[in-house]
Protein backbone atom coordinates (compact mmCIF):
# COMPACT_ATOMS: atom_id res chain seq x y z
CA UNK A 1 0.00 0.00 0.00
CA UNK A 2 1.30 2.92 -0.70
CA UNK A 3 1.04 6.23 0.65
CA UNK A 4 -2.15 8.06 0.89
CA UNK A 5 -2.85 11.61 -0.62
CA UNK A 6 -5.86 13.24 -0.98
CA UNK A 7 -9.21 12.33 0.59
CA UNK A 8 -10.69 9.09 1.65
CA UNK A 9 -13.52 7.00 2.63
CA UNK A 10 -12.83 5.93 6.14
CA UNK A 11 -16.15 4.31 7.64
CA UNK A 12 -19.75 3.04 6.67
CA UNK A 13 -22.12 2.73 8.37
CA UNK A 14 -25.81 1.01 7.46
CA UNK A 15 -29.42 -0.32 9.53
CA UNK A 16 -30.77 -3.16 8.98
CA UNK A 17 -33.49 -3.64 5.95
CA UNK A 18 -36.68 -3.42 7.40
CA UNK A 19 -39.57 -5.17 4.84
CA UNK A 20 -41.79 -4.36 8.30
CA UNK A 21 -40.75 -1.63 10.12
CA UNK A 22 -42.53 -0.38 12.89
CA UNK A 23 -45.03 2.33 13.22
CA UNK A 24 -42.32 4.76 14.76
CA UNK A 25 -39.66 4.37 11.02
CA UNK A 26 -38.87 7.14 9.53
CA UNK A 27 -36.60 8.49 6.63
CA UNK A 28 -34.73 10.77 8.72
CA UNK A 29 -34.35 8.78 11.92
CA UNK A 30 -33.10 5.45 9.56
CA UNK A 31 -30.89 8.15 8.31
CA UNK A 32 -29.29 9.38 11.52
CA UNK A 33 -29.19 5.45 12.77
CA UNK A 34 -26.46 4.84 9.56
CA UNK A 35 -24.82 7.94 10.17
CA UNK A 36 -24.60 7.22 13.44
CA UNK A 37 -23.24 3.95 12.75
CA UNK A 38 -20.80 5.43 10.48
CA UNK A 39 -19.35 8.44 12.64
CA UNK A 40 -18.80 5.46 15.49
CA UNK A 41 -16.76 3.30 13.61
CA UNK A 42 -14.75 6.20 12.16
CA UNK A 43 -14.10 7.45 15.83
CA UNK A 44 -15.81 11.11 14.64
CA UNK A 45 -17.88 13.15 16.56
CA UNK A 46 -20.53 14.81 14.65
CA UNK A 47 -19.00 18.29 15.55
CA UNK A 48 -16.27 17.29 13.61
CA UNK A 49 -18.62 16.96 10.16
CA UNK A 50 -18.38 19.91 8.02
CA UNK A 51 -20.09 18.37 4.87
CA UNK A 52 -23.60 16.22 4.13
CA UNK A 53 -24.58 15.18 1.11
CA UNK A 54 -27.98 13.05 0.99
CA UNK A 55 -30.15 11.07 -1.50
CA UNK A 56 -33.80 9.86 -0.76
CA UNK A 57 -37.03 9.69 -2.53
CA UNK A 58 -39.13 9.61 1.06
CA UNK A 59 -37.52 12.88 3.15
CA UNK A 60 -40.20 15.46 2.34
CA UNK A 61 -40.63 18.12 2.77
CA UNK A 62 -37.31 17.90 4.77
CA UNK A 63 -34.26 18.42 2.80
CA UNK A 64 -30.77 17.63 3.05
CA UNK A 65 -30.62 21.33 5.40
CA UNK A 66 -33.64 20.08 7.37
CA UNK A 67 -31.89 17.02 7.89
CA UNK A 68 -28.37 18.87 9.09
CA UNK A 69 -30.96 21.16 11.62
CA UNK A 70 -32.92 17.75 13.14
CA UNK A 71 -28.85 16.52 13.86
CA UNK A 72 -27.53 19.22 14.76
CA UNK A 73 -24.53 19.53 12.05
CA UNK A 74 -23.10 23.13 11.09
CA UNK A 75 -22.02 22.44 7.39
CA UNK A 76 -19.65 24.37 4.90
CA UNK A 77 -20.82 21.54 2.20
CA UNK A 78 -24.53 20.73 1.85
CA UNK A 79 -25.89 18.52 -1.23
CA UNK A 80 -28.84 16.73 -2.12
CA UNK A 81 -29.15 14.48 -4.95
CA UNK A 82 -32.26 13.09 -6.59
CA UNK A 83 -30.94 10.13 -8.99
CA UNK A 84 -32.20 6.95 -7.06
CA UNK A 85 -29.70 4.32 -8.11
CA UNK A 86 -27.01 6.74 -9.64
CA UNK A 87 -27.21 9.13 -6.46
CA UNK A 88 -24.67 7.70 -4.59
CA UNK A 89 -21.64 7.67 -6.78
CA UNK A 90 -22.66 11.13 -8.45
CA UNK A 91 -22.51 12.17 -4.62
CA UNK A 92 -19.15 10.57 -3.78
CA UNK A 93 -17.69 12.41 -7.18
CA UNK A 94 -18.95 15.54 -6.22
CA UNK A 95 -17.83 15.23 -2.34
CA UNK A 96 -14.47 14.36 -3.58
CA UNK A 97 -14.34 17.37 -5.76
CA UNK A 98 -15.09 19.17 -2.72
CA UNK A 99 -12.79 17.53 -0.56
CA UNK A 100 -9.81 17.99 -2.37
CA UNK A 101 -10.77 22.04 -3.21
CA UNK A 102 -10.80 22.15 0.43
CA UNK A 103 -14.64 23.24 0.62
CA UNK A 104 -14.59 20.92 3.28
CA UNK A 105 -12.72 18.08 5.58
CA UNK A 106 -15.42 15.40 6.72
CA UNK A 107 -18.42 14.72 4.31
CA UNK A 108 -21.22 12.15 5.63
CA UNK A 109 -22.78 10.95 2.17
CA UNK A 110 -26.72 9.32 3.24
CA UNK A 111 -28.82 7.40 1.04
CA UNK A 112 -32.26 6.58 2.67
CA UNK A 113 -36.10 5.66 2.44
CA UNK A 114 -38.92 4.56 4.06
CA UNK A 115 -41.89 3.33 2.67
CA UNK A 116 -45.03 2.12 3.31
CA UNK A 117 -47.07 -0.16 0.59
CA UNK A 118 -48.70 2.99 -0.61
CA UNK A 119 -46.00 5.65 -0.45
CA UNK A 120 -43.91 3.12 -2.77
CA UNK A 121 -47.21 2.52 -5.21
CA UNK A 122 -47.68 6.31 -5.28
CA UNK A 123 -43.97 6.87 -6.30
CA UNK A 124 -43.68 4.44 -9.01
CA UNK A 125 -46.81 5.22 -10.47
CA UNK A 126 -45.83 9.30 -10.41
CA UNK A 127 -42.23 9.24 -10.77
CA UNK A 128 -41.96 11.34 -13.40
CA UNK A 129 -44.10 13.08 -15.97
CA UNK A 130 -43.93 10.22 -18.66
CA UNK A 131 -44.57 7.82 -15.98
CA UNK A 132 -47.82 9.93 -14.50
CA UNK A 133 -49.00 11.09 -17.63
CA UNK A 134 -48.88 8.02 -20.31
CA UNK A 135 -47.53 4.89 -19.10
CA UNK A 136 -48.92 4.22 -15.50
CA UNK A 137 -52.45 5.39 -17.13
CA UNK A 138 -51.67 3.19 -20.08
CA UNK A 139 -51.52 -0.03 -17.71
CA UNK A 140 -47.62 0.11 -17.48
CA UNK A 141 -47.45 0.85 -14.15
CA UNK A 142 -43.48 0.94 -12.37
CA UNK A 143 -40.43 -0.91 -13.46
CA UNK A 144 -41.56 -4.12 -14.02
CA UNK A 145 -42.79 -4.43 -17.42
CA UNK A 146 -40.21 -2.37 -18.98
CA UNK A 147 -37.65 -4.45 -17.50
CA UNK A 148 -39.57 -7.61 -18.29
CA UNK A 149 -39.51 -6.47 -22.01
CA UNK A 150 -35.63 -5.61 -21.73
CA UNK A 151 -35.40 -8.74 -20.32
CA UNK A 152 -37.14 -10.76 -23.09
CA UNK A 153 -34.76 -8.74 -25.64
CA UNK A 154 -31.09 -9.86 -23.64
CA UNK A 155 -32.82 -13.54 -23.69
CA UNK A 156 -33.67 -13.41 -27.37
CA UNK A 157 -30.13 -11.70 -28.27
CA UNK A 158 -27.68 -13.21 -25.51
CA UNK A 159 -29.51 -17.35 -24.88
CA UNK A 160 -29.68 -16.43 -21.64
CA UNK A 161 -32.39 -18.70 -20.18
CA UNK A 162 -34.46 -17.83 -17.22
CA UNK A 163 -32.46 -20.25 -15.17
CA UNK A 164 -29.45 -18.09 -16.15
CA UNK A 165 -31.02 -15.34 -14.12
CA UNK A 166 -31.84 -17.60 -11.14
CA UNK A 167 -28.34 -18.99 -10.86
CA UNK A 168 -27.63 -15.37 -10.23
CA UNK A 169 -29.86 -14.95 -7.74
CA UNK A 170 -29.06 -17.97 -6.27
CA UNK A 171 -25.63 -17.40 -5.35
CA UNK A 172 -26.77 -13.57 -4.41
CA UNK A 173 -28.75 -15.00 -1.68
CA UNK A 174 -25.74 -17.54 -0.44
CA UNK A 175 -23.84 -13.69 -0.15
CA UNK A 176 -26.67 -12.39 1.99
CA UNK A 177 -26.45 -15.68 4.25
CA UNK A 178 -23.77 -13.53 5.98
CA UNK A 179 -24.90 -10.37 5.93
CA UNK A 180 -27.06 -9.70 9.00
CA UNK A 181 -28.75 -7.06 7.31
CA UNK A 182 -30.10 -8.75 4.56
CA UNK A 183 -33.85 -8.76 4.31
CA UNK A 184 -33.52 -12.56 2.94
CA UNK A 185 -30.84 -14.97 4.16
CA UNK A 186 -32.28 -17.92 3.92
CA UNK A 187 -31.17 -20.26 1.39
CA UNK A 188 -32.62 -19.60 -1.89
CA UNK A 189 -33.36 -23.35 -4.59
CA UNK A 190 -32.69 -22.92 -8.40
CA UNK A 191 -36.55 -24.86 -7.97
CA UNK A 192 -37.62 -21.99 -5.23
CA UNK A 193 -36.65 -19.38 -8.12
CA UNK A 194 -38.41 -21.19 -10.74
CA UNK A 195 -41.71 -22.01 -9.13
CA UNK A 196 -42.09 -18.37 -7.97
CA UNK A 197 -45.00 -16.78 -9.63
CA UNK A 198 -45.08 -14.54 -13.04
CA UNK A 199 -45.38 -10.72 -11.68
CA UNK A 200 -44.59 -9.48 -15.66
CA UNK A 201 -43.68 -12.18 -18.26
CA UNK A 202 -40.37 -13.08 -18.25
CA UNK A 203 -39.94 -11.73 -14.52
CA UNK A 204 -41.01 -13.68 -11.64
CA UNK A 205 -41.36 -12.28 -7.99
CA UNK A 206 -37.32 -13.39 -7.39
CA UNK A 207 -36.74 -11.34 -10.16
CA UNK A 208 -37.54 -8.50 -8.63
CA UNK A 209 -35.78 -6.91 -5.82
CA UNK A 210 -38.13 -7.03 -2.05
CA UNK A 211 -38.70 -3.13 -1.42
CA UNK A 212 -37.52 -2.07 1.99
CA UNK A 213 -36.93 0.80 4.50
CA UNK A 214 -32.99 1.32 5.23
CA UNK A 215 -29.73 3.53 5.07
CA UNK A 216 -26.39 3.79 4.09
CA UNK A 217 -23.77 5.89 4.92
CA UNK A 218 -19.92 7.01 4.26
CA UNK A 219 -17.43 9.09 6.16
CA UNK A 220 -15.12 10.82 3.70
CA UNK A 221 -11.95 13.04 4.79
CA UNK A 222 -9.91 15.04 3.01
CA UNK A 223 -6.96 14.27 4.69
CA UNK A 224 -7.53 10.45 6.77
CA UNK A 225 -5.46 8.75 9.23
CA UNK A 226 -4.87 4.70 8.71
CA UNK A 227 -6.73 2.94 6.36
CA UNK A 228 -8.78 4.39 3.95
CA UNK A 229 -10.62 3.81 0.51
CA UNK A 230 -9.87 5.98 -2.81
CA UNK A 231 -11.48 6.72 -5.87
CA UNK A 232 -8.92 6.24 -8.25
CA UNK A 233 -11.74 6.81 -11.50
CA UNK A 234 -14.87 7.00 -12.35
CA UNK A 235 -17.13 8.30 -14.49
CA UNK A 236 -21.25 8.80 -15.24
CA UNK A 237 -23.48 9.25 -18.45
CA UNK A 238 -26.80 10.74 -18.06
CA UNK A 239 -29.57 10.42 -21.00
CA UNK A 240 -26.74 9.21 -23.34
CA UNK A 241 -29.03 7.82 -26.16
CA UNK A 242 -32.05 10.03 -25.33
CA UNK A 243 -33.92 6.87 -24.77
CA UNK A 244 -33.48 5.73 -28.24
CA UNK A 245 -31.42 2.34 -28.27
CA UNK A 246 -32.85 -0.72 -26.68
CA UNK A 247 -31.57 -0.25 -23.61
CA UNK A 248 -29.38 -3.84 -23.56
CA UNK A 249 -26.23 -1.56 -23.16
CA UNK A 250 -25.63 1.05 -20.15
CA UNK A 251 -24.14 4.52 -20.98
CA UNK A 252 -21.11 2.53 -18.64
CA UNK A 253 -20.19 0.73 -21.94
CA UNK A 254 -19.25 4.11 -23.33
CA UNK A 255 -16.73 5.00 -20.99
CA UNK A 256 -15.77 1.92 -19.67
CA UNK A 257 -12.64 1.35 -21.56
CA UNK A 258 -11.57 4.91 -20.60
CA UNK A 259 -12.15 4.59 -17.30
CA UNK A 260 -10.26 1.36 -16.75
CA UNK A 261 -7.07 3.21 -18.68
CA UNK A 262 -7.39 6.21 -16.18
CA UNK A 263 -7.44 3.98 -13.21
CA UNK A 264 -4.37 1.95 -13.92
CA UNK A 265 -6.05 -1.26 -13.73
CA UNK A 266 -8.68 -3.64 -15.43
CA UNK A 267 -11.18 -5.93 -14.55
CA UNK A 268 -8.64 -8.51 -13.97
CA UNK A 269 -7.87 -6.60 -10.52
CA UNK A 270 -10.99 -6.19 -8.85
CA UNK A 271 -11.13 -7.98 -5.82
CA UNK A 272 -14.87 -6.77 -5.06
CA UNK A 273 -17.20 -5.75 -7.41
CA UNK A 274 -20.98 -4.30 -7.01
CA UNK A 275 -23.05 -3.85 -9.99
CA UNK A 276 -26.50 -2.00 -9.62
CA UNK A 277 -28.95 -5.21 -9.71
CA UNK A 278 -32.10 -3.68 -10.24
CA UNK A 279 -32.95 -6.30 -12.13
CA UNK A 280 -30.75 -9.60 -12.62
CA UNK A 281 -30.54 -8.69 -16.82
CA UNK A 282 -29.13 -5.34 -15.47
CA UNK A 283 -26.64 -6.05 -13.45
CA UNK A 284 -25.43 -8.82 -16.23
CA UNK A 285 -25.78 -5.83 -18.88
CA UNK A 286 -23.44 -3.81 -16.07
CA UNK A 287 -20.62 -6.86 -16.37
CA UNK A 288 -20.89 -7.04 -19.78
CA UNK A 289 -20.82 -3.19 -20.21
CA UNK A 290 -17.32 -2.72 -17.37
CA UNK A 291 -15.63 -5.84 -19.01
CA UNK A 292 -16.21 -8.29 -16.87
CA UNK A 293 -18.08 -10.77 -19.17
CA UNK A 294 -18.48 -10.86 -23.08
CA UNK A 295 -21.96 -10.27 -24.56
CA UNK A 296 -21.14 -13.58 -26.89
CA UNK A 297 -21.24 -15.85 -23.90
CA UNK A 298 -23.37 -14.84 -20.92
CA UNK A 299 -24.92 -18.11 -20.26
CA UNK A 300 -21.05 -19.33 -19.61
CA UNK A 301 -19.72 -16.23 -18.00
CA UNK A 302 -22.91 -17.11 -15.31
CA UNK A 303 -22.21 -20.43 -15.14
CA UNK A 304 -17.80 -19.24 -14.73
CA UNK A 305 -18.12 -16.72 -12.62
CA UNK A 306 -21.27 -15.69 -11.18
CA UNK A 307 -22.54 -19.27 -9.82
CA UNK A 308 -19.35 -20.33 -8.87
CA UNK A 309 -19.14 -16.69 -6.54
CA UNK A 310 -15.64 -16.85 -8.34
CA UNK A 311 -16.18 -13.55 -9.03
CA UNK A 312 -17.43 -11.72 -6.01
CA UNK A 313 -20.23 -9.64 -6.92
CA UNK A 314 -22.58 -7.84 -4.54
CA UNK A 315 -21.22 -9.70 -1.48
CA UNK A 316 -23.75 -8.45 0.70
CA UNK A 317 -26.83 -10.15 -1.27
CA UNK A 318 -27.45 -7.22 -3.84
CA UNK A 319 -30.30 -5.43 -3.74
CA UNK A 320 -31.76 -8.79 -4.81
CA UNK A 321 -31.66 -10.20 -1.70
CA UNK A 322 -30.83 -7.49 0.98
CA UNK A 323 -33.57 -5.42 -0.25
CA UNK A 324 -34.23 -1.88 -2.33
CA UNK A 325 -34.49 0.82 0.28
CA UNK A 326 -35.11 3.55 -2.28
CA UNK A 327 -32.35 5.77 -2.92
CA UNK A 328 -30.28 3.89 -0.36
CA UNK A 329 -30.28 0.77 -2.58
CA UNK A 330 -27.49 2.91 -4.67
CA UNK A 331 -25.53 3.09 -1.66
CA UNK A 332 -26.34 -0.22 -0.70
CA UNK A 333 -23.24 -1.25 -3.08
CA UNK A 334 -20.59 1.18 -2.98
CA UNK A 335 -21.06 0.68 0.92
CA UNK A 336 -20.16 -2.93 0.56
CA UNK A 337 -17.09 -2.72 -1.52
CA UNK A 338 -15.78 -0.05 0.40
CA UNK A 339 -16.49 -2.11 3.88
CA UNK A 340 -14.85 -5.02 2.18
CA UNK A 341 -12.18 -2.72 1.18
CA UNK A 342 -11.84 -1.59 4.42
CA UNK A 343 -11.53 -5.07 6.19
CA UNK A 344 -14.64 -4.12 8.08
CA UNK A 345 -17.15 -6.97 6.22
CA UNK A 346 -17.29 -9.27 9.07
CA UNK A 347 -18.18 -12.53 8.59
CA UNK A 348 -18.50 -12.14 4.82
CA UNK A 349 -15.13 -10.33 4.58
CA UNK A 350 -13.34 -11.79 1.24
CA UNK A 351 -10.00 -13.19 2.16
CA UNK A 352 -7.77 -11.99 5.05
CA UNK A 353 -8.53 -8.28 6.13
CA UNK A 354 -6.28 -5.69 4.68
CA UNK A 355 -5.43 -8.42 1.52
CA UNK A 356 -7.89 -6.53 -1.08
CA UNK A 357 -6.67 -3.93 -2.95
CA UNK A 358 -9.08 -2.90 -5.69
CA UNK A 359 -12.83 -2.54 -6.02
CA UNK A 360 -15.55 -1.68 -8.57
CA UNK A 361 -19.18 0.19 -7.92
CA UNK A 362 -21.82 0.70 -10.45
CA UNK A 363 -25.00 2.79 -10.38
CA UNK A 364 -28.43 2.94 -12.49
CA UNK A 365 -31.07 4.28 -12.99
CA UNK A 366 -34.05 7.08 -13.35
CA UNK A 367 -36.17 5.20 -15.63
CA UNK A 368 -37.37 7.34 -18.62
CA UNK A 369 -39.84 6.40 -20.86
CA UNK A 370 -38.32 2.88 -21.50
CA UNK A 371 -35.42 2.10 -19.07
CA UNK A 372 -32.73 3.43 -16.65
CA UNK A 373 -31.23 7.25 -18.22
CA UNK A 374 -28.00 7.31 -15.99
CA UNK A 375 -25.23 4.86 -15.55
CA UNK A 376 -22.02 5.70 -13.55
CA UNK A 377 -18.94 3.62 -12.30
CA UNK A 378 -16.50 4.31 -9.56
CA UNK A 379 -13.25 2.38 -9.06
CA UNK A 380 -11.96 2.37 -5.82
CA UNK A 381 -8.34 1.37 -4.01
CA UNK A 382 -7.55 0.67 -0.22
CA UNK A 383 -4.28 3.00 1.16
CA UNK A 384 -2.82 3.53 4.38
CA UNK A 385 -1.31 6.76 5.26
CA UNK B 1 -56.63 4.05 -37.01
CA UNK B 2 -53.45 5.73 -36.07
CA UNK B 3 -51.49 7.25 -33.29
CA UNK B 4 -50.04 10.94 -33.38
CA UNK B 5 -45.89 11.36 -33.29
CA UNK B 6 -44.06 14.56 -33.26
CA UNK B 7 -42.06 15.46 -35.98
CA UNK B 8 -39.11 17.99 -35.85
CA UNK B 9 -40.07 20.68 -38.55
CA UNK B 10 -36.02 21.14 -39.12
CA UNK B 11 -34.78 17.42 -39.26
CA UNK B 12 -37.46 15.01 -39.74
CA UNK B 13 -37.17 13.85 -36.28
CA UNK B 14 -39.98 11.40 -35.01
CA UNK B 15 -40.37 11.12 -31.16
CA UNK B 16 -43.38 10.38 -28.94
CA UNK B 17 -44.43 11.72 -26.55
CA UNK B 18 -43.56 15.26 -27.23
CA UNK B 19 -39.70 16.82 -25.99
CA UNK B 20 -39.14 20.18 -25.80
CA UNK B 21 -36.68 20.30 -28.09
CA UNK B 22 -35.38 17.91 -31.11
CA UNK B 23 -32.96 14.68 -29.60
CA UNK B 24 -31.28 14.52 -32.96
CA UNK B 25 -31.00 18.33 -33.82
CA UNK B 26 -31.83 20.80 -30.60
CA UNK B 27 -34.52 22.07 -32.38
CA UNK B 28 -37.44 24.52 -30.29
CA UNK B 29 -39.94 21.85 -30.89
CA UNK B 30 -43.28 24.40 -30.26
CA UNK B 31 -43.82 23.54 -33.96
CA UNK B 32 -43.42 19.69 -34.17
CA UNK B 33 -45.70 18.30 -36.91
CA UNK B 34 -47.97 15.79 -35.73
CA UNK B 35 -48.08 13.08 -37.73
CA UNK B 36 -50.43 10.00 -37.62
CA UNK B 37 -48.64 6.30 -37.92
CA UNK B 38 -50.70 3.70 -38.54
CA UNK B 39 -48.04 0.96 -38.71
CA UNK B 40 -45.60 -0.68 -36.39
CA UNK B 41 -43.08 -3.88 -36.14
CA UNK B 42 -43.04 -5.30 -32.76
CA UNK B 43 -40.12 -5.41 -30.51
CA UNK B 44 -40.88 -7.05 -27.30
CA UNK B 45 -43.88 -7.86 -24.48
CA UNK B 46 -45.10 -8.51 -21.60
CA UNK B 47 -48.15 -8.98 -19.44
CA UNK B 48 -49.02 -6.91 -16.21
CA UNK B 49 -51.51 -9.61 -14.18
CA UNK B 50 -55.33 -7.83 -13.61
CA UNK B 51 -55.59 -5.76 -10.77
CA UNK B 52 -58.84 -5.62 -8.29
CA UNK B 53 -61.40 -4.12 -10.09
CA UNK B 54 -59.56 -4.68 -13.89
CA UNK B 55 -61.20 -7.39 -16.43
CA UNK B 56 -58.52 -8.87 -17.95
CA UNK B 57 -54.15 -8.48 -17.44
CA UNK B 58 -53.11 -5.87 -19.57
CA UNK B 59 -50.54 -6.74 -22.53
CA UNK B 60 -47.85 -4.07 -22.99
CA UNK B 61 -45.45 -4.24 -25.97
CA UNK B 62 -42.45 -2.09 -27.03
CA UNK B 63 -42.82 -1.59 -30.74
CA UNK B 64 -41.56 0.51 -33.54
CA UNK B 65 -43.46 2.67 -35.36
CA UNK B 66 -43.10 2.33 -39.32
CA UNK B 67 -41.43 3.04 -41.18
CA UNK B 68 -39.38 6.28 -39.64
CA UNK B 69 -39.95 5.42 -35.67
CA UNK B 70 -39.90 6.58 -33.14
CA UNK B 71 -40.30 3.42 -30.88
CA UNK B 72 -43.06 3.13 -28.07
CA UNK B 73 -44.63 1.60 -25.45
CA UNK B 74 -48.22 0.98 -26.30
CA UNK B 75 -50.93 -1.33 -24.78
CA UNK B 76 -52.12 -4.16 -27.18
CA UNK B 77 -55.95 -5.66 -26.92
CA UNK B 78 -54.31 -9.14 -27.11
CA UNK B 79 -51.49 -11.19 -26.40
CA UNK B 80 -48.97 -11.13 -29.83
CA UNK B 81 -47.83 -13.82 -31.54
CA UNK B 82 -43.96 -13.07 -32.13
CA UNK B 83 -41.21 -10.24 -32.10
CA UNK B 84 -41.19 -8.96 -35.64
CA UNK B 85 -44.85 -8.97 -36.12
CA UNK B 86 -46.59 -6.18 -37.85
CA UNK B 87 -49.26 -4.26 -35.60
CA UNK B 88 -51.86 -1.78 -36.32
CA UNK B 89 -51.64 1.15 -34.18
CA UNK B 90 -54.89 3.20 -32.83
CA UNK B 91 -55.38 5.94 -29.99
CA UNK B 92 -57.54 5.21 -27.59
CA UNK B 93 -58.95 7.48 -24.45
CA UNK B 94 -58.24 6.74 -21.12
CA UNK B 95 -58.06 8.41 -17.76
CA UNK B 96 -59.14 11.48 -20.48
CA UNK B 97 -55.80 10.67 -22.40
CA UNK B 98 -55.43 9.58 -25.94
CA UNK B 99 -53.06 7.06 -25.40
CA UNK B 100 -51.49 4.23 -28.16
CA UNK B 101 -52.55 1.33 -28.57
CA UNK B 102 -52.00 -1.52 -31.26
CA UNK B 103 -53.79 -4.74 -32.49
CA UNK B 104 -52.52 -7.38 -34.81
CA UNK B 105 -55.82 -7.01 -36.92
CA UNK B 106 -57.44 -4.57 -37.94
CA UNK B 107 -60.05 -2.93 -36.09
Amino acid sequence: MSVARGPGIVSVGETPSLRHPDAACSTAGLMAEAIGCALRSAGLAPAEVDGLGVASFTLRPDRAIDLAWRLGLRLNWCMQDEMGGASAINLLRQAWLALEAGQADTIVLVSGDHFTGADFAGLVRGYNRSAQDYLSPLGCEGPNPLFAMLTQRQMARTGLRREDYGALCVAQRQWAADNPNAAYRQPLTLAQYLDAPLVAPPLGRLDCVPVVSGASALVLRARPQGISVRLIASDGRYNADQQEGDGLQTGIAEFAPALWRRAGVGPQDMDVVSVYDDYPAMALAQLCDLGFADADDLPGFVARRIATRSLPVNTAGGQLSAGQAGTAGGMHGLVEVSRQLLGQAGGRQLRGPRSLRHGVVTGYGMVQLRYGMCANAAVLAVEEA
Amino acid sequence: MSVNVFECQACGHRVYPARLWCPACGQDQKQAREIAVQAAELLAWTEMPARPGDAASAVIATVRALPDGPQMVVRLDAPPAHAGQRLHLFARTMQGRALPWASATLR
